[in-house]
């Protein structure tokens, strides 16, 4: 049956409207956004700094900024996982288009986090000063977003099929959160290591980050494009798989 | 009129099955619907008749295009809108006006083009300021109306209605069966799902009788609706 392509325009109204409504469900309402980076920030400050004495120098700026890009990819991750799953009782109501769900999703928890990428940026402009090397976040943002995109559409196409791969996903968040450099900088760890720990796609990117904000440093361009060029493989199968399936997913739910 | 390039919807010994365990090495079905054939042509209304259990459901949902038939055929003719069943109930955290709007989209349609027929869908549903609150403290009836409001005003192709019409009070009751039969006089097609004959008889030119996943009996609307009463009448006896 004709089953009508997703507009920009649904994506966009989806999205903002799950926002507002989202918004209106907590009396903090808009504070969460960045209240939850915040408290991060707060407990790995306290362990590293205050408890380990391992922070070092300029260990707060390099921890804001690892929290800050690791919470978007992190939220937007575990959400989008879960929401074909989800939307069980919906898609067996309506033929609609299941990349719907994921991406607005995604969407949602990108408009969330530009609002704190905002005010990282300028706490960052008042205690380190701007830096010529900051025009290079774009090219850094749109990595990520895709990275975010891909991971978090090929795991929603596929927990359908595989419930229990829920608790893998939120598992594998919690794994990578300890191994992408959130709270620690590549200089860090051993020599040995640090070629190896950079193939993991988000320690890269938060390390290109620190560059680009703190360092002064320009990006990497060869790592940006393999991780954006796998990104949109990875992208694309997913795409494919949940319009393959599309009319599986409703059945799935009812078993 | 119409008729020029055959019926718009035809299914061809359609069946429908449903994995029934989730066991890796046994896999038991049920079987929805195992044979099911008829046509629906432009400006037709068709009323879906069967007990509870018929599979008059899952007839709907493939109709909807939401499921694919497992054996058989679904063929569609030149319909340039969607399917749409009433009580979409988009999104029970959003309001009501956003899920009309998001339901519209779903056809197809321009944002603007359905935020110029809120005030119709709005005035329609009775909804009032309720309108501006979340799905989920709707009443049942409130969603009732709402779909349909919704889904009378849209103007998909084809309307899929779902037993909804024993929803709502006496009145809305009314003003929906005439809204309904005010879409089918004007040449729009329908297909009206019920286990209430009368309903079917009143509203519909055609009906189609499932029994067990088997279109039993298919044709004008008084032949098969008295069928199926003689036959309801007969099941009632003997239990």
């Amino acid at each position: 049956m004709v089953r009508k392509p997703l507009t920009l325009d649904m994506l966009w109204f989806h999205a903002v409207s799950r926002l507002k409504a989202e918004v209106q469900q907590t009396y903090l309402s808009y504070l969460w956004w960045v209240l939850e980076p915040a408290f991060l920030i707060i407990a790995f400050y306290f362990v590293f700094e205050v408890l380990l004495q391992r922070g070092g120098p300029g260990f707060i700026y390099n921890l804001l900024v690892g929290v800050v890009v690791w919470t978007w990819f992190a939220n937007a991750v575990s959400a989008a996982s879960g929401s074909i799953f989800m939307a069980s009782g919906l898609i067996n109501q309506v033929n609609i288009d299941k990349a719907l769900f994921p991406l607005s999703v995604v969407l949602t928890h990108t408009i969330k986090q530009a609002i704190v990428f905002g005010l990282l940026l300028v706490f960052l402009a008042f205690a380190t000063g701007l830096q010529s090397s900051w025009s290079f976040l774009p090219a850094l943002l749109i990595t990520e977003l895709l990275l975010i995109l891909s991971v978090a559409s090929l795991a929603a196409a596929l927990l359908p099929f595989l419930p229990d791969l829920q608790y893998v996903i939120s598992l594998l968040i919690r794994f990578f959160m300890f191994c992408s450099g959130v709270f620690f900088t590549v200089d860090m760890i051993d020599k040995r290591y640090q070629e190896y720990f950079l193939l993991n796609p988000m320690a890269n990117l938060i390390d290109q980050y620190r560059a680009i904000l703190l360092r002064g440093e320009s990006p990497s361009w060869f790592s940006l494009f393999i991780i954006c060029v796998c990104s949109l493989l990875i992208f694309w199968l997913a795409m494919t798989l949940i319009h393959r399936f599309a009319a599986l997913y409703p059945r799935l739910a009812i078993r | 009129m119409s008729n020029q390039s055959g019926p718009l919807l035809s299914l061809q010994n359609v069946s429908v099955r449903y994995k029934k365990s989730r066991s890796l090495f046994k896999t038991d079905y049920y079987h929805a619907l195992r044979d099911v054939s008829f046509d629906i042509n432009r400006g037709d209304s068709v009323g879906v008749l069967g007990r509870n259990g018929s599979g008059k459901s899952t007839l709907l949902r493939v109709l909807a295009g939401i499921i694919d038939a497992d054996g058989g055929q679904v063929v569609k003719g030149d319909i340039s809108c969607a399917l749409l069943a009433l009580q979409v109930g988009f999104d029970p955290q959003l309001n009501g006006y956003v899920n009309a709007v998001l339901s519209g989209m779903l056809l197809g349609l321009p944002r603007e083009k359905i935020q110029h027929r809120m005030e119709q869908i709005i005035e329609f549903s009775e909804l009032g300021d309720a309108i501006y609150d979340p799905i989920k403290v709707y009443s049942a009836g409130m969603r009732a109306r709402l779909g349909f409001s919704i889904a009378v005003n849209l103007d998909p192709d084809v309307l899929l209605i779902d037993e909804v019409l024993g929803v709502g009070d006496a009145e809305f009751r009314a003003k929906s069966n005439a809204a309904l039969r005010q879409r089918i006089l004007s040449d729009h097609t329908v297909v009206l799902v019920s286990h209430q004959p009368a309903t079917v008889k009143q509203l519909c030119n055609r009906a189609v009788w499932i029994e067990n996943g088997v279109t039993y009996m298919q044709g004008p609307v008084d032949e098969v609706v008295n069928a199926y009463e003689s036959y309801m009448a007969h099941a009632g006896k003997r239990d």
